[in-house]
């Protein structure tokens, strides 16, 4: 994985499923870039309709989360890495506390319940923490 | 992103007197930029809210509420649930994009607002999006709304 310094980069692996590496700052203006990311892959990997609209809102939920959590004038860092049967997305910022995003009730509650799974993770980094969140989603919905 | 409240006429305190302006023709908002204009169309601020009358204060929002936009909703509601003589909120969400628990938490906290203050609430119209995530959040019930919702319409192709 690598990291570029324009907003985004697509890794072509042998295997043919292309990465792609977004990198935007921690802002709630920025959010709506990555939900129409996420809802872009979803579509190419021929996601059905209620898939790519699933995927569309747990990135807006898990990026959201972040963006509340992160520093100011932090970076938000947010990986596709698609595969024949599901997309798995990585976020992840830089943080001044170690709060699990599951903290908020609602918000993972919506979360998990978009997600075919999703996990959260807090570790220390340089003077503060990384507070990250990993969700997988498949081509199917699971709703109705 | 423009908000457009009724602009009744502002009454003395206790809003005892009888609706002095009932109705006022809706103000549609004219976006800053057309999408034959050059450059891009910024994809946040992409909100847009009007209001008009009191028995209730009818809300109609289009576009997409999130963490950046959510605030705009919130003043919207809390100025439509302060209208002098307006009796409750009628939100009407059926040009909502998108709407996800930042949203969701300022329709929360109107339908309280309007508890407390003896005012109706009532999410009138939602898209399918909306209607999805008040299922997801277990707030069919408490946003009242229930019902099926406006069937044979696809969903909009996402870009």
């Amino acid at each position: 994985v690598s990291e570029s310094n324009g907003d985004a980069s697509a890794l072509v692996h042998p295997g043919g499923d292309a990465e792609v590496d977004v990198r935007v700052s921690a802002d709630a203006g920025q959010v709506s870039l990555l939900r129409a990311f996420a809802a872009s892959i979803a579509i190419r990997l021929d996601f059905d309709v209620d898939a790519i609209e699933d995927l569309r809102m747990a990135v807006d939920e898990a990026c959201s989360l972040l963006v509340r959590a992160g520093r100011p004038h932090g970076a938000l860092r947010c990986t596709f890495q698609p595969s024949p049967d599901r997309v798995t997305v990585r976020a992840a910022v830089a943080a001044s506390s170690p709060t699990l995003p599951s903290a908020d009730a609602l918000s993972w509650h919506i979360l998990t319940s978009l997600a075919d799974s999703v996990t959260e993770n807090v570790e220390p980094a340089g003077d503060g923490h990384r507070v990250s969140i990993e969700l997988v989603s498949r081509p199917t919905g699971v709703r109705r | 992103v423009t908000v457009v409240t009724p602009a009744v006429a502002a009454s003395g305190p206790g809003g005892a007197e009888p609706l002095v302006e009932p109705l006022r023709e809706s103000c549609r908002m004219t976006p800053l930029r057309r999408p034959g204009d050059a450059g891009p169309v910024r994809e946040d601020q992409s909100v847009q809210i009007n209001s008009e009358g009191t028995d209730p204060v009818v809300v109609s929002v289009s576009g997409e509420i999130d963490l950046a936009t959510s605030g705009q909703l919130e003043t919207a509601l809390a100025e439509a649930l302060a209208v002098p003589g307006g009796t409750g909120l009628r939100l009407d969400c059926a040009g909502v994009d998108f709407i996800d628990s930042a949203g969701l938490r300022v329709l929360i906290a109107a339908r309280g607002k309007a508890d407390q203050d003896g005012r109706t609430f009532t999410l009138a119209v939602a898209s399918d999006q909306v209607r999805r995530l008040v299922e997801i959040a277990g707030l069919s019930g408490v946003l009242g709304l229930s019902g099926p919702g406006p069937d044979a319409q696809p969903t909009a192709p996402v870009e």
